[in-house]
């Protein structure tokens, strides 16, 4: 299994809204082809730890990114990046929070739990698309992620 | 009376109630010396006394007075642990809100304001030049009750967020903020007059908020003008340094000072000048919470001037 067939971007997004507007602003630069939208916590841990509902496509490499909402049903988004970050073999993932909340207590937790990136969706929709987009290019394209791990992660179904 | 001989100093002075022919009451404080005969017997027993009534009664009074003292200090200090718990709470309640009101509403609008501009930019042609009237009167909207939602945030997380005072280059500040806004305001000609400010010993941050807010007013206000004048200054007032920013521009009608620094307040409407009217609120909250104070001045269509003091760094360094 190679990086091509892989998920490269995991979005953890309750709101169907938000997940929607996050997809179209992503699809305008051509970075929806590899992405998993993940609708609570446990969907992510799942994804992550578990065996992945069979509707999910696997993975064999870590993706390049996972756009994590805080505020979620059952597993919160404080838990599945303490899950991911403490992990041999996902910390490794960029994690960029991308909440509605601009408390300082959230920041401060994410970073302290190991957080790349805390991102405030903005209200206005022309922002919003850019960061996404902004968000998108970078850490899909420009940036250069750690050395493809995919023998740690659990659900990597196809090849060890 | 064998007592009074063996030890007539314990019988020396004596207090007891008495009554009057009229059948008042009076404490009489009794001086009584004994004469013994040779036998040493009592021979005469002589007394003098005192009417102490008054005095006993203010003491009474003092003793009175006292207790009750004490009681109202115990319930003073009962009602100073019950308001302290009902303040926290209230502000906990606060912070609930605030964080509610940032996780939940700014939700919904976003995508109010994401399905609005998506239906105009997929379905613009069908929709006909009415339409698209229509719907840019509900993106606009939601991007301005976005931004209300956001400075009513700001605004309260302003009340809560701890203060970190250190000494601060104004002068440097002043034109950092004052080119910050120039950039964001590139067609307007502001010719701009800082006096020297000096250092103030202040939370930077949030001098920074204020300074951005009266600068962004200033320039907003005397956008018509040609050229637009603005002018920082400190004028040195004893124990407190006040500073100014001054403008050229609209000005407003001092018969609604007291509006000014209200919060939602606003002298102009959305169509003059856009605004949310919680700047000033704000600004007014960060000088308050620095001890300071803050008034402004001004005349319609002449311009106006903001005024804030902040204790003087060298005051604040005695106490």
């Amino acid at each position: 299994m190679n990086t091509q067939s892989g998920v490269e971007i995991v979005l953890v997004e309750d709101s169907a809204a938000d997940a929607e507007l996050t997809l179209r602003a992503l699809k305008k630069h051509n970075l929806t082809n590899h992405l998993v939208w993940l609708k609570d916590g446990e969907e992510a841990l799942a994804f992550f730890f578990g065996e992945p509902p069979d509707s999910l496509p696997n993975f064999a490499c870590a993706p390049k990114l996972v756009l994590l909402d805080l505020k979620l049903p059952k597993v919160d988004g404080f838990e599945v990046l303490h899950r991911l970050k403490s992990d041999k073999a996902t910390r490794t993932i960029p994690v960029v929070v991308l909440t509605s909340s601009r408390e300082d207590r959230d920041v401060a937790e994410s970073y302290r739990l190991g957080a790349n990136s805390f991102i405030v969706k903005p209200v206005d929709f022309g922002k919003f698309s850019d960061s996404v987009a902004q968000l998108g290019l970078y850490w899909v394209l420009l940036n250069q992620p750690s050395a493809c791990s995919s023998t740690g992660l659990v659900n990597a179904k196809g090849n060890p | 009376m064998d007592e009074i001989c063996t030890s007539p100093a314990a019988f020396e002075q004596n207090v007891n109630e008495n009554m009057r022919r009229n059948g008042e009451r009076i404490w009489i404080a009794w001086t009584n010396k004994v004469e013994l005969d040779q036998l040493g017997k009592v021979s005469k027993i002589l007394s003098i006394g005192v009417d102490i009534t008054a005095r006993r009664r203010a003491e009474e009074q003092v003793t009175r007075l006292n207790e009750e003292l004490q009681r109202h200090a115990a319930e003073l200090e009962q009602r100073v642990i019950k308001r302290t718990a009902d303040l926290q709470m209230a502000n906990r309640e606060l912070e609930a809100f605030s964080y509610s009101v940032s996780h939940d509403l700014r939700a919904p609008i976003r995508a109010i304001s994401g399905y609005a501009h998506i239906l105009l930019e997929d379905y613009a042609q069908s929709l006909g030049p009415e339409g698209q009237r229509l719907l840019e009167v509900i993106c606009r909207q939601t991007g301005f009750m976005g931004q209300l939602v956001d400075d009513l945030l700001a605004f309260s997380r302003m009340g809560r967020q701890s203060m970190q005072t250190a000494d601060i280059d104004m002068d440097g500040l002043v034109q950092e903020v004052f080119r910050e806004q120039a950039a964001l305001n590139p067609k307007q000609t502001v010719e701009f007059k800082l006096n020297p400010l000096g250092s103030a010993r202040a939370d930077r941050s949030m001098i920074c908020v204020v300074l951005t807010n009266l600068l962004s007013n200033a320039f907003k206000y005397s956008r018509g003008r040609t050229p637009a004048i603005i002018e920082v200054g400190r004028i040195a007032q004893g124990a407190e340094d006040v500073y100014f920013v001054k403008d050229n521009g609209a000005g407003f009608d001092m018969k609604y000072i007291d509006k000014l620094f209200g919060v939602f307040q606003r002298l102009h409407t959305a169509n003059e000048f856009e605004g949310t009217g919680v700047g000033l609120a704000l600004v007014q909250r960060i000088i308050q919470r620095h001890g300071g104070r803050i008034w402004a001045e001004a005349k319609l269509n002449e311009g106006a001037t903001v005024y804030f003091s902040l204790p003087c760094a060298k005051a604040k360094s005695l106490t």
